[in-house]
């Protein structure tokens, strides 16, 4: 999650807001109808006012949606955006809109239900003829050699305190993370992976596979994964390393299993797929090198499924066979629900929730604060 | 003899002894315990239905005809739910 210095960021990053101005520049006729999806603090909304547009669905999940409708009053555009607090999957429009613009990016444009609201907006609420801000993203990978990188997935786990942590070892090398990456780190030429082009892709699910040939000795310790994003109408901007602006986006980095030494000549074969599952994408990575004479050198089958710090417990609470057993949860949130319903007001269900499960509320602001919760989930 | 394949896109986890396989494409979690999950475990160890079968006699005090329905029944489950395909490799038919 983003905080507002992260936002203040995004929008200071200056070839993607400009990709983005200048492309709803190019697409806006007077008085577009226009989604933006993931708002965040309005600079999208704001930009496609001043473009001409006459109407805005302006669409934040996040309380940052705050600043948005701020910025909309002090720019004078408060007449002519419509802000609403929800994921854009769980809303429906009173039109169709002439365009959708979108800017939820993670290290790659498959973060989160990032691809999966855009598909969905596109189906239900695009005119037939619209246009989709981003137009098309290319996702690119590359070997990496970063000995300092590989030292902290893998060796800050031994210490001088001698601990077995080969667990958490086996759990890191399928972890994922945001870098910075240094183009000289780069081993080989970039490949591109995927293309999500918005306008006709069908799955959220992505796959391919990439290879290439060794030209130089050197040791591998992952695979670096950034993005290509064509706004639209020529326009386009990327986190392709070395990032030489203010970059929020970073690089996304796999690391490999072992760091593998290269030689000129090895062929380097990594099939990655992204699969989407429930609330966000698992990525698995298989890697396989040979020599020039076609002997296997190392081969590795990684997936974040591994490292999902998930316990038996709640694993076995997302298996389809999991038949649930109300727990004294259900019972607490039940109960405040029910309250809900009678049209209590909070401070009432609080007391009440406090003197009926005094186990779990020995303070009373507790049980407020778990009302508090379920009326900001369950009221108007 | 019986050749069982894991398909394309379904990975799987031990977790404290129990199985916990995902199906990447269809975004689906399934769960086996017990001895389901020494099962799995042979299965992908092994990928055949009768090396699986020779191995588990070795381990569990069962008859060998409950057995064979045992993992008949998992493995019926299994292709059902799209985790695996059981091939006979004489005539490399899919079941």
């Amino acid at each position: 999650m983003y905080d507002v210095v992260d936002y203040g960021a995004m929008i200071a990053y200056a070839s993607r807001t400009s990709a983005y101005a200048r492309t709803l520049e190019a697409r806006i006729v007077p008085g577009a109808v226009v989604l933006d999806i993931g708002a965040g603090p309005g600079i999208m909304a704001l930009l496609a006012c001043r473009a001409g547009a006459g109407k805005v669905y302006a669409i934040e999940s996040e309380d940052v949606i705050q600043l948005a409708v701020q910025a909309a009053k002090d720019n004078g555009f408060s007449d002519r955006i419509e802000f609403i607090q929800a994921m854009s999957t769980e809303i429906d429009l009173p039109e169709k809109v002439d365009g959708i613009v979108t800017d939820i990016h993670g290290t790659t444009p498959l973060a989160g239900k990032s691809v999966v609201s855009i598909l969905d907006a596109r189906d239900r609420f695009l005119k037939p003829g619209g246009w989709i801000i981003p137009e098309r993203e290319t996702i690119s990978a590359a070997l990496i050699s970063s000995p300092a990188l590989y030292d902290q997935f893998f060796n800050s786990w031994t210490t001088e305190y001698q601990f077995d942590f080969k667990g958490a070892r086996a759990k890191a090398c399928n972890t994922l993370r945001a870098i910075r990456a240094k183009e000289q780190d780069l081993l080989v030429a970039p490949a591109p992976w995927v293309v999500l082009d918005y306008k006709s892709l069908q799955s959220i699910n992505v796959s391919s596979e990439m290879s290439w040939t060794i030209d130089r000795a050197a040791t591998a310790h992952g695979i670096c994964v950034w993005f290509d994003s064509e706004t639209g109408a020529g326009f386009s901007f990327s986190n392709l390393p070395p990032s030489t602006e203010q970059n929020i986006y970073r690089q996304l980095f796999l690391p490999l299993q072992g760091a593998i030494e290269l030689s000129a000549g090895d062929r380097v074969q990594v099939g990655l797929r992204a699969n989407f599952v429930q609330v966000d994408y698992v990525w698995s990575w298989q890697t396989r090198v040979t020599d020039s004479t076609g002997a296997v050198k190392a081969e590795y089958r990684q997936s974040t499924f591994n490292s999902l710090p998930l316990s038996l417990d709640r694993l076995r609470k997302r298996a389809d066979s999991f038949v649930p057993e109300p727990n004294e949860d259900l019972q607490i949130d039940g109960r405040a629900l029910d309250l809900m319903q009678r049209k209590l007001a909070l401070h009432q269900i609080a007391d009440i929730l406090a003197k009926e499960f005094p186990a779990r509320f020995k303070i009373r602001n507790e049980a407020l604060t778990r009302a508090a919760d379920l009326a900001a989930r369950y009221s108007k | 003899m019986m050749r069982v394949e894991i398909n394309d896109g379904v990975i799987w986890r031990d977790v404290g002894g129990d199985v916990v396989i995902l199906n990447v494409e269809a975004g689906v979690y399934f769960g086996i315990d017990g001895s389901g999950s020494q099962m799995w475990r042979e299965l992908a160890e092994h990928g055949s239905v009768e090396k699986t079968l020779a191995s588990l006699q070795q381990q569990l005090d069962v008859a060998p005809d409950e057995l064979k329905r045992d993992l008949d029944d998992l493995l019926d489950k299994l292709v059902q739910k799209g985790l695996v395909q059981v091939i006979a490799e004489a005539k490399g038919k899919p079941r």
